[in-house]
């Protein structure tokens, strides 16, 4: 069958296929979704990202979080700046976790707290405009006993890191 | 007549969205990458400069402690220490099987009356007491009941300040002796 049968005459005789998509109602969504994305865009310069399972408690304090050395404790782990010192079960310390001489010493914390002590007061050394100052930002799990969080605490405050800042989800 | 019928008609015309549609579509995945879908914060001062400066010099001259202890099953104790000397220590029992975090709220608001120029709480939490309890607590112990306000003198100034912060300083006082 050619050109000129029933297929053909219809396609010769339809109107020109340009048509126009009416965008409006998509422009109406993007600009909702825009204005949300502005709410929450964030603009402190300090990028906390809580690891995956981590709850952080709620808190009403309104105090932006500071730059300073990360240290995270969730249920499965001690991290200090994204690196595991520790492991942890289920949120409790394995036996044998801590100094046979100080049961709140924790001594794989203590090693990787006090490299970094080092290397920041080396710094301070050099750099008139660094200052160690000896604070810590500490995003623990919400469920977390303060058994586990007095020794995490207690190593720090050994390694030279004695201003613990809490890490909380704001309300 | 004519005129102003061709006129009407020319006047309607369709808005061209789609360079509007251009830019917004290039602004969201950039904002998508920079979403914060939870705010978090960090416990510590939010006051205003001049008033956080006279609180810290308030909380230096005092000789006055204020300690908490959170017990689980006992519930709350404060044990204040002026200029050295205990006084009778102050319970707030359990409601129930829970917290009376109001009570806790009163008393704090009491003390803090008795002595306006602390602002700093030492907790002293039992061992098995969660961290989510505790900021529960610090965040009772931070501001008075109904925002009402408590004078005190600033030291350096000899001024009269109010303000509605109770105890926004927390210290971990059994970090050490545990």
């Amino acid at each position: 069958m050619g050109r000129n049968g029933g297929m053909g005459r219809y396609m010769d005789r339809r109107t020109p296929s340009s048509f126009k998509i009416q965008i409006t109602s998509m422009v109406d969504m993007f600009v909702i979704l825009l204005v949300f994305l502005l709410k929450t865009y964030s603009t402190s310069p300090v990028n906390i990202t809580p690891k995956e399972g981590m709850r952080l408690p709620e808190s009403t304090s309104l105090a932006e979080p500071i730059d300073v050395v990360k240290l995270m404790v969730s249920r499965d782990g001690v991290f200090v700046e994204d690196v595991k010192v520790m492991d942890l079960d289920k949120g409790h310390l394995r036996v044998g976790a801590a100094d046979a001489n100080d049961a709140s010493f924790l001594r794989p914390l203590f090693d990787e707290l006090d490299k970094r002590a080092k290397i920041a007061k080396d710094i301070s050394k050099v750099n008139d405009s660094f200052e160690f100052d000896g604070k810590v930002l500490m995003q623990a799990d919400r469920d977390l006993a303060y058994d586990v969080l007095q020794k995490v605490m207690y190593t720090s405050m050994m390694a030279g890191y004695a201003d613990v800042k809490l890490a909380v989800a704001g309300k | 007549m004519r005129n102003v019928k061709s006129r009407t008609a020319d006047a309607t015309f369709d808005l061209n969205l789609a360079p509007i549609l251009d830019i917004i579509v290039s602004i969201v995945p950039l904002l998508l990458m920079s979403i914060a879908f939870v705010q978090v914060k960090m416990i510590d001062t939010s006051v205003p400069q001049v008033v956080a400066e006279a609180v810290q010099r308030a909380n230096d001259k005092s000789e006055t402690t204020v300690t908490l202890i959170v017990s689980k099953g006992k519930g709350f104790t404060f044990e204040v220490m002026k200029a050295g000397k205990k006084t009778p220590l102050i319970s707030v029992p359990n409601k129930g099987a829970d917290w009376d975090m109001d009570a806790l709220q009163a008393v704090a608001f009491g003390i803090k009356q008795q002595s306006p120029e602390v602002f700093r709480v030492d907790l002293a939490p039992e061992a098995d007491v969660n961290l989510n309890d505790l900021v529960v607590v610090m965040d009772k112990l931070r501001r008075s009941p109904d925002a009402k306000k408590v004078a005190f003198v600033d030291p350096a100034s000899g001024s009269k300040l109010e303000t509605e912060l109770m105890f926004p300083n927390v210290l971990f006082s059994n970090v050490v002796s545990n």
